[in-house]
């Protein structure tokens, strides 16, 4: 199959990958950059594992083909912290048993990371519109909205 | 996999000539929320894309009197606009509430007219305020009001070398408002089972002066309730002229039953909705009948 240039910043950092037209952002990040913080799930918008930064604003990575991230900031999970120096986010997702098996969990602080970004002092209602489209079957929600919320009170 | 030809012109001459020139064999891709999705889950592959999302195709403004809306402007993007809130409510209600954050910050106005699901969201908003859409292709333009855009399931009149490029609405004024509404089967992330819209522009002794009615997943294109319209049309507004003409849009609908719902539960739902989003247009309170 034939393969193209695709050049992004991803995590702030320049990248450039050879690979075809016809892939998922997804698949990018995963198969051919080895990022594999953003999960795969659902493949059709529903479940939000894959949810990454494009340009600051949320997106399900698997509904974006590959190359329309030409030019433009991707961030990943990976892109947000490390285990040495991790954002305020992820403390609060562990110290508030945020996380559970994990699966959802990097899509979850992305969306999380995208409403703090706008919102440093949202309601429990406006955490809960924020993720409405990431699925947890673990945690029932709650720890997931008392994570977001200190995180948010941590960061103010 | 086959190989996909990809294009992302930057002007929208440029697009229109590849679009010309490669038909329906070139798909449009604007968010990708349908287009992408199908090519993950049905490996519904097209031969080539043509991405929109250069063409500067994203805007709300109002000029000559019109509300002028680019059609690969984002749910997001709409559902945030202040002068949609005003002058066009039910898109911006409609446009704020679909799906999740992370699929609207993709999803385009545009793209789910094109998409064409008798269910669309913001498809059965853009309907129920009277909107048209601009079809370009490289050689001229033509303006197509929503009314007779829509021929099937996933079909619309839409020819291989067009594209839609804009969504024109006349912006309400005095005395005059709009709602959306839908039922799902839960609060959010979900599919319409029935969904409604109505304009309604009221005289000054409270007669309706105009009214549009549109009606989504309840016959296989979205629905205009003609006969509703009709009867409230250059009549007094009250609660049982509302009661009547959901009836009477109750009674135009085709559904069916599938996953989402039965043929049963649409027809009742679609009647409620159909009067509630008339009293919430028509500035009535609710239940105030």
């Amino acid at each position: 199959m034939l393969k193209h240039e695709i050049s992004f910043k991803l995590n702030g950092k320049s990248v450039t990958v050879d690979a075809p037209f016809g892939i998922n952002l997804l698949t990018l990040l995963r198969e051919y950059l080895d990022v594999t913080g953003p999960k795969f799930g659902c493949e059709q918008g529903n479940c939000g594992a894959c949810t990454v930064l494009l340009d600051g604003e949320p997106v399900n990575a698997c509904l974006v083909l590959a190359p329309v991230v030409e030019g433009r900031k991707v961030v990943t999970i990976e892109g947000i912290g490390t285990p040495e120096k991790p954002h305020p986010l992820q403390t609060a997702f562990t110290e508030h048993y945020g996380a559970q098996c994990g699966f959802c969990t990097p899509g979850m602080i992305i969306s999380a990371k995208a409403l703090l970004d706008r919102n440093p002092n949202p309601t429990r209602e406006e955490v809960a519109e924020a993720i409405v489209g990431n699925v947890c079957r673990c945690t029932g929600y709650n720890k997931i909205f008392e994570s977001i919320l200190a995180a948010a009170e941590q960061m103010r | 996999m086959k190989d996909v030809q990809y294009f992302a012109p930057a002007t929208l001459k440029e697009a229109l000539q590849l679009k010309g020139k490669h038909g329906s064999s070139l798909k449009v891709l604007a968010g990708g929320t349908d287009l992408v999705r199908d090519m993950n889950l049905e490996f519904k592959i097209p031969d080539a894309v043509l991405w929109v999302g250069k063409l500067g195709l994203e805007y709300i403004r109002q000029e000559d009197g019109l509300l002028h809306i680019g059609a690969a402007t984002r749910m997001q993007t709409a559902g945030a606009s202040r002068l949609l809130q005003q002058k066009a409510t039910a898109l911006a209600q409609a446009s704020a509430k679909m799906a999740s954050p992370p699929v609207r910050s993709l999803a385009t106005l545009g793209g789910n007219l094109c998409t064409a699901s008798p269910a669309g969201d913001t498809v059965c908003a853009m309907l129920g305020l009277g909107a048209s859409v601009v079809l370009a292709t490289s050689r001229g333009k033509r303006l197509v009001p929503l009314a007779d855009f829509f021929t099937g399931p996933g079909k619309t009149v839409i020819q291989p070398g067009e594209i839609l490029t804009e969504i024109v609405i006349t912006p309400s004024g005095r005395n005059e408002g709009s709602a959306y509404a839908k039922i799902g089967r839960r609060a959010a992330l979900t599919l319409a089972v029935v969904n409604a819209t109505s304009r309604v522009k009221l005289d000054a002794k409270g007669n309706c002066e105009e009214v549009v009615i549109a009606m989504g997943a309840v016959a296989p294109k979205p629905l205009r309730a003609v006969k509703a319209e009709k009867l409230l049309k250059g009549k007094p507004f009250t609660a049982e002229a509302i009661a009547r003409a959901a009836e009477i849009a109750a009674s135009e609908t085709k559904p069916i039953d599938d996953v989402h719902g039965t043929a049963w539960y649409r027809t009742r739902t679609i009647q409620v909705l159909v009067a509630r989003t008339l009293r919430q247009a028509g500035g009535m309170k609710e239940g105030a009948e």
